[in-house]
């Protein structure tokens, strides 16, 4: 299995609070900067959420936009990935509630997956990798909605239980036992999908 | 052995817990199989997850993405960044927050609702307007007299409290009147002068009702019910003093014995809507009575006097005080016409009011063809009366018709020719024709022949004369 890649959202302290000043006085330049840097991570973010690349990277984008128009109320110093992941979240939410259903199961990361395993590795384990993936992402699509997003903000985003908390607006308990009910979840309902019972 | 919890295994893996806590799980999972199992379950779970949840759309796409959002930013028109610094904040800014709206939403429907509370809990003033219209009526009810002794000017204002609850209520202002002196003689003419509409009066006095009405101590609310008649919104409200006679004093008490003394009763007003040859007061009903009797309890007891008036010719005749049995069958016998009764008096004992449907007994002593004849028309006769129907009163009158063989040169024939001339007539009342006119003016005419005086022949005699017009 391709290992996990390992997260850095983060800038060194004293850079990200300066870029954030920077852009609050008008610097393009300081928020382009950040865009940059946080464009991975936010795509990330509404890609799992929405298991959909054109919703994503529409969300991706207007996470930045919006963004823009508020980092004046930004109190700098303070983590900003936290409060692009929550524009992030709180987009998706608006984006199921106008469509009035879940996000639909995409194929594309299969066919991305099939661009990647027609020049490595064994494609048996690659198929059924795939479909331990299609089953995962089916459970994980049927999870409520803040299960997926406390489960993408740890297991995608590698955050802390303090920072999803700032994420989301909850307490960092909250967090913790929301996490555990959401893992048990998914786990039920892989269980349940591969036919071995809850 | 307790195993760990899901929350302690979730936490663990993403390297949360601490201290004695952590050390505590770590030692469990070094002796429980189950527990490890679990937890690697839940670290691949997770990393399988995150596998199937990340897409790289690749550096091209990355590589735009600022441009892009910087394109999307022109295009939306935004100001800069800067323009909305803390210290430039704006009232429009904190109403964009949806938190502090709804904060706002919530204050604002307490206060609308405590609002709502206060208006709806308390009375409101009634406008000036509405006291002028009332004080107008009232003047027009009450032309200006001298008020009497005893009776504060002030008061004979009509306060807004008594009139504001039922606005299309009449006020009608009684005067106190003194209790002695009142006898049947002076209560017959008003009893008279409300025959017609059917208004029992609650003031026997010599008086015309107009003349009488002065300016009281208080007004009341009336209700007009379906007879149209005024009653008043509750006894307790209304009268200053009772207008009516008062019961005789009871004998004085011997000294050291307690006093009881019998609160006087209102006569309750009885309005019969059933037909009725004859009326009896006082009376104690017999078997063969067909017709409706006061509520009352002592059936043998007499009524003070009561007032029987016929609605149509605004005839009235009330009983004299103290009788026990007073018929008004010769004044007020007139079949077909409905009656107003009412008891009058003050007194607690109130007998029953009879109405008594013709004289279907008289037909008991007659051979069995015949009463059986005579029975079956005064069954299709109330048939009559109910339905109310042209034919019906056809019907009923062939067969009294039938009936006059029977009794023809006995005592029963001028009744039984009557009952064919009234069942001729309202036929023809209900459904007018050549034919039912002919027929009813021969029945009339040859119950007039031999018809004796009384209110039967007065009643056919009007009849005639309708008939002729």
């Amino acid at each position: 299995m391709k290992p996990v890649p390992q997260r850095s959202s983060q800038l060194e302290p004293g850079r990200e609070a300066g870029l954030v000043r920077a852009a609050q006085g008008g610097d393009q330049a300081a928020f382009t900067e950040i865009v940059r840097h946080f464009q991975r991570p936010v795509y990330r973010v509404a890609y799992a959420l929405t298991h959909n690349a054109s919703d994503a990277d529409d969300l991706a984008q207007e996470t930045f936009v919006r963004a823009y128009q508020a980092i004046g109320r930004f109190r700098a110093g303070e983590p900003l990935y936290p409060w692009l992941a929550r524009i992030a979240v709180n987009l998706t939410y608006s984006l199921f509630r106008r469509r009035k259903r879940r996000p639909e199961i995409s194929i594309e990361p299969l066919v991305e997956a099939g661009r990647q395993w027609a020049v490595d590795d064994d494609p048996a384990e690659r198929a059924a990798e795939s479909e331990q993936h299609e089953r995962l992402a089916a459970a994980f699509a049927e999870l409520s909605h803040e299960h997926q997003a406390v489960l993408t903000l740890r297991v995608v985003e590698d955050l802390s239980y303090d920072d999803i908390a700032r994420t989301l607006g909850v307490p960092a308990g909250t967090v913790m036992s929301r996490l555990s009910r959401a893992r048990v979840e998914l786990r039920t309902r892989l269980q349940a999908r591969s036919g071995e019972g809850p | 052995m307790s195993h760990l919890t899901d929350e302690q295994r979730s936490a663990l893996a993403d390297g949360t817990l601490e201290g004695s806590a952590r050390a505590g799980a770590e030692r469990h999972l070094e002796t429980c199989a189950e527990c490890r199992a679990a937890l690697a379950a839940l670290l691949a779970q997770d990393r399988a997850l995150a596998s199937a949840l990340e897409r790289d759309p690749g550096e091209a796409y990355f590589g735009s993405f600022a441009s892009r959002v910087g394109g999307r930013i022109r295009a939306a028109g935004l100001a800069g960044a800067q323009a909305r610094e803390p210290g430039s904040r704006s009232l429009a800014d904190w109403f964009r927050s949806p938190r502090k709206l709804a904060l706002v939403g919530a204050v604002a429907t307490v206060v609308a609702g405590a609002g709502i509370v206060m208006l709806t809990s308390r009375e409101l003033r009634v406008p000036a307007l509405r006291e002028q219209e009332i004080e107008s009526r009232v003047a027009q009810e009450a032309p200006p007299a001298p008020s009497p002794p005893g009776i504060q000017p002030e008061n004979q204002r009509v306060t807004p409290r008594e009139t504001r609850s039922a606005p299309p209520l009449a006020v009608e202002s009684v005067a106190p009147l003194p209790a002695a002196g009142l006898d049947e003689g002076t209560a017959r003419p008003q009893a008279d002068s409300r025959a017609k509409t059917g208004i029992a009066s609650r003031v026997p006095t010599a008086v015309p009702a107009r003349e009488q009405r002065v300016p009281s101590n208080r007004a009341y609310e009336v209700r007009r019910n379906e007879a149209g008649e005024d009653v008043p919104v509750g006894r307790s409200q209304g009268f200053a003093a009772d207008p009516r006679p008062l019961a005789p004093a009871p004998p004085p008490a011997a000294p050291g014995e307690p006093v009881y003394v019998r609160k006087p009763r209102y006569a309750e007003p009885l309005v019969s809507d059933k037909r009725a040859d004859a009326l009896q007061v006082g009376a104690r009903p017999r078997p063969a009575d067909a017709g409706a009797s006061a509520p009352s309890a002592e059936q043998d007891a007499p009524v003070a006097a009561a007032k029987a008036a016929r609605e149509e010719e605004s005839k009235s005749v009330v009983t004299p005080r103290g009788e026990q049995t007073a018929t008004a069958r010769k004044d007020l016998a007139a079949p077909g016409r409905a009656l107003g009764l009412m008891g009058l008096g003050d007194r607690t004992d109130r007998g029953p009011m009879l109405q008594v449907r013709g004289t279907p007994e008289a037909f008991d002593g007659l051979p069995a063809q015949p009463r059986a004849l005579a029975k079956n028309a005064q069954r299709l006769t109330v048939i009559a009366e109910k339905v109310g129907l042209a034919p019906a009163w056809d019907s009923a009158a062939a067969e009294w018709e039938r009936v006059i063989e029977g009794v023809q040169g006995g005592p029963l024939e001028s009744e039984t020719r009557f009952q064919v001339a009234r069942a001729r007539f309202m036929a023809w009342q209900r459904a007018a024709s050549e034919k039912r006119g002919a027929q009813a003016t021969q029945a009339l005419r040859t119950f007039l022949e031999h018809a004796p005086q009384g209110a039967e022949r007065d009643s056919a005699q009007a009849w005639l004369t309708r008939l002729k017009k």
